[in-house]
């Protein structure tokens, strides 16, 4: 199947999609909508990569094409915050590989993927209130990444930041000279982990976040039990991953 | 995808309706320290078994504490006495509801299913709430005992089976537990396991397939499916302790449901040419919140999927069978449901087994 806003394809155990337009309107969340399907429907798929075009990865929201009504509410950006909770809970490793301008909503999306490689060109900002508008609920993730001072900074002014700076603050995990390359070693690094176990730790590091320890031992330890079922009593499995995955660390 | 709703859409209207529910419980409520100390609970590890147990408050029919401020073990003839007048008292509170809000009589009523666990009398509740409400003298009765915790959903079934047959008709399911009828106490870690967890509580639903209700008035029942995993039986059980009933929880009970509750759902969801992602609102039993964290990451639903489930425990402990009425009773007030959308509901008790139920808005 063709898009308009979008391009998809597959290739053995990577899924691609590439963000043909700069902003996000309605059309391609339905496309990217589609596409998720596609990627939930098929479980060969082990990786998920969000890429964009031409020296942008996506400036945000276009606000002119983001609503069924004439007027923009509530509904219309809960559509998208429902697509983006999509991606954050993908059933492959997620990559949102950045080159050039990354604003607003692009950010959120990138912040919905397990990881963010950024080329060192790369410039971000949040340019949501200066559209007369709001942060999505992304603000959490980022408060996680960086403190409340900092976000508040980030979201108020709308500053364009670097890379590098991102890097600093946490919000990406790599900043090279080359997205590629980095891509290929995450890849490598991520292709013998168990899908099952990736999708358990994301959502454990996630509540981590969010509760007291005493909510939190609860999912820890049904966490642990689907691990232990997913390695037929087989620790030795996890190990031995472990061991062969360290050397690619150290070559980020 | 556009064929299978517009099929779903022909089902709904075809299938029985929820077209209203009431619940009840006792007046009095108690914090977990209040019962811990009823209980006279001071070993460290047992009163953590209270505090740690999620739950603020649970409704429950105590007795007076004797002089010395503690509840003395109370006898048989008591413990079933007040679980007969506590069914009545809530019963007759949340069906009076489920009536007064669905438009009905009880002269409307067809056919009531009376579910409980937690008391065994004869003639069955069904008769005495027959009685107590005065319902028609034809009315058609069944008394489902013993099921536990998933017994609601199994009563769903039947009632969901008797409306589907009887287009028109109506039927009323009772789920009502009394589950203070059913303490023992022995100062063991096992029994406090269970005394920390269960309050009392009733929820009444009426279920009808008729041209005259839609969406708006309830969801139609679509289709259920089971999962019993008869390996772990001894799970969730009564047991006979100096001649009373001692209801005994594994610990492995939440593990056990969190690797099998994928099961039931996916034969559900295939047979329905539906995927878990167009599920919009889950009602799951509030078990207890290992049971509920098994779940979540074994079906991979959020947190807020399971808001009401945990809101439940919280505020009222688990009542067996009813726990999953009440969620269901807050997502329907929430306004958050609209037309079309498709429900999970879920109940997990003694078997070990597993309903499910898919509902449609």
């Amino acid at each position: 199947m063709t898009y308009e806003k979008l391009q998809f394809k597959k290739t053995g155990v990577i899924a691609e999609i590439n963000l043909g337009a700069t902003y996000f309107d309605k059309l391609m969340m339905s496309e990217m909508n589609d596409v998720l399907d596609k990627v939930c429907d098929d479980s060969d798929i082990k990786f998920f990569i969000v890429s964009g075009h031409d020296g942008v990865f996506n400036k945000g929201i276009d606000f002119y094409n983001f609503s069924d009504s004439e007027m923009i509410d509530v509904a219309d950006f809960n559509r998208w915050e429902k697509l983006t909770h999509r991606i954050q809970n993908i059933n492959a490793v997620t990559i949102a590989l950045i080159d050039g301008v990354c604003d607003g909503a692009g950010i959120q999306l990138a912040l919905s993927c397990d990881l963010r490689i950024a080329s060192q060109s790369s410039v971000f900002s949040h340019n949501e209130i200066k559209s007369g508008f709001l942060p999505g609920s992304y603000v959490m993730q980022l408060g996680k990444y960086c403190g409340i001072g900092r976000v508040h900074e980030l979201l108020q002014s709308g500053c364009a930041y670097t890379a590098e700076q991102a890097k600093e603050m946490g919000i990406i995990n790599d900043c090279v000279a080359d997205p590629s390359l980095a891509l290929e070693l995450r890849i490598k690094q991520y292709s013998k982990s168990s899908i099952k176990l990736h999708n358990l730790t994301r959502r454990l590091v996630r509540e981590a976040f969010e509760m007291s320890y005493n909510d939190f031992l609860g999912c820890c330890q049904a966490a642990q039990h689907q691990a232990i079922i997913n390695n037929q009593g087989d620790p030795q499995k996890t190990a031995n991953l472990e061991h062969e995955n360290r050397g690619v660390i150290s070559a980020l | 995808m556009q064929s299978n709703a517009t099929e779903l859409m022909k089902r709904s209207i075809a299938s029985p309706r929820a077209i209203g529910v009431g619940t009840a419980n006792p007046e009095t409520s108690y914090d977990q320290e209040a019962v811990a100390d009823l209980f006279g609970e001071k070993a460290p590890r047992i009163r953590k078994l209270f505090t740690n147990s999620h739950i603020e408050k649970r409704y429950l029919y105590l007795p007076k504490p004797g002089p010395t401020g503690l509840l003395t073990q109370e006898d048989i003839a008591s413990q079933q006495n007040k679980h007969l007048q506590g069914s009545l008292e809530m019963g007759d509170k949340a069906i009076t509801k489920c009536l007064s809000e669905s438009e009905l009589t009880v002269k409307d009523i067809d056919a009531v299913i009376c579910v409980t666990s937690t008391g065994f009398i004869c003639p069955g509740l069904s008769a005495h709430i027959t009685k107590k409400m005065g319902f028609r003298p034809d009315i058609r009765r069944t008394d489902i005992l013993g099921m536990g915790c998933s017994a609601g959903m199994n009563g769903l079934q039947s009632a969901t089976d008797y409306a589907r047959a009887n287009p028109g008709k109506k039927v009323l399911l009772l789920a009502t537990e009394v589950c203070s009828a059913a303490y023992y106490i022995d100062g063991s870690v096992t029994t406090a396991v269970v005394n920390s967890l269960f309050g009392d509580g009733a929820a009444a639903v009426v279920i009808t397939a008729d041209d005259e209700h839609r969406w708006s008035d309830g969801p139609s029942i679509l289709d259920f499916e089971s999962e019993v995993i008869t390996d772990n039986i001894d799970a969730l059980r009564y047991n006979l302790v100096k001649g009373r009933l001692s209801f005994y929880l594994d610990r492995d009970v939440p593990y056990v449901i969190g690797s099998n509750i994928h099961k039931p759902i996916q034969r559900l969801l295939e047979r329905n040419n539906m995927k878990l992602r167009d599920i919009d609102h889950w009602v799951i039993h509030s078990g207890g919140k290992k049971v509920i964290d098994s779940i979540k990451y074994n079906i991979n639903v959020t947190n807020y999927d399971v808001r009401h489930t945990l809101s439940v425990l919280r505020d009222y402990g688990n009542m067996s069978s009813c726990s999953f009425l009440f969620s269901y009773d807050l997502l329907r007030n929430e306004g958050v449901v609209n037309e079309g959308d498709i429900g999970m509901a879920i109940a997990m008790g003694p078997g070990v087994s597993i309903e499910t139920a898919l509902l449609r808005w």
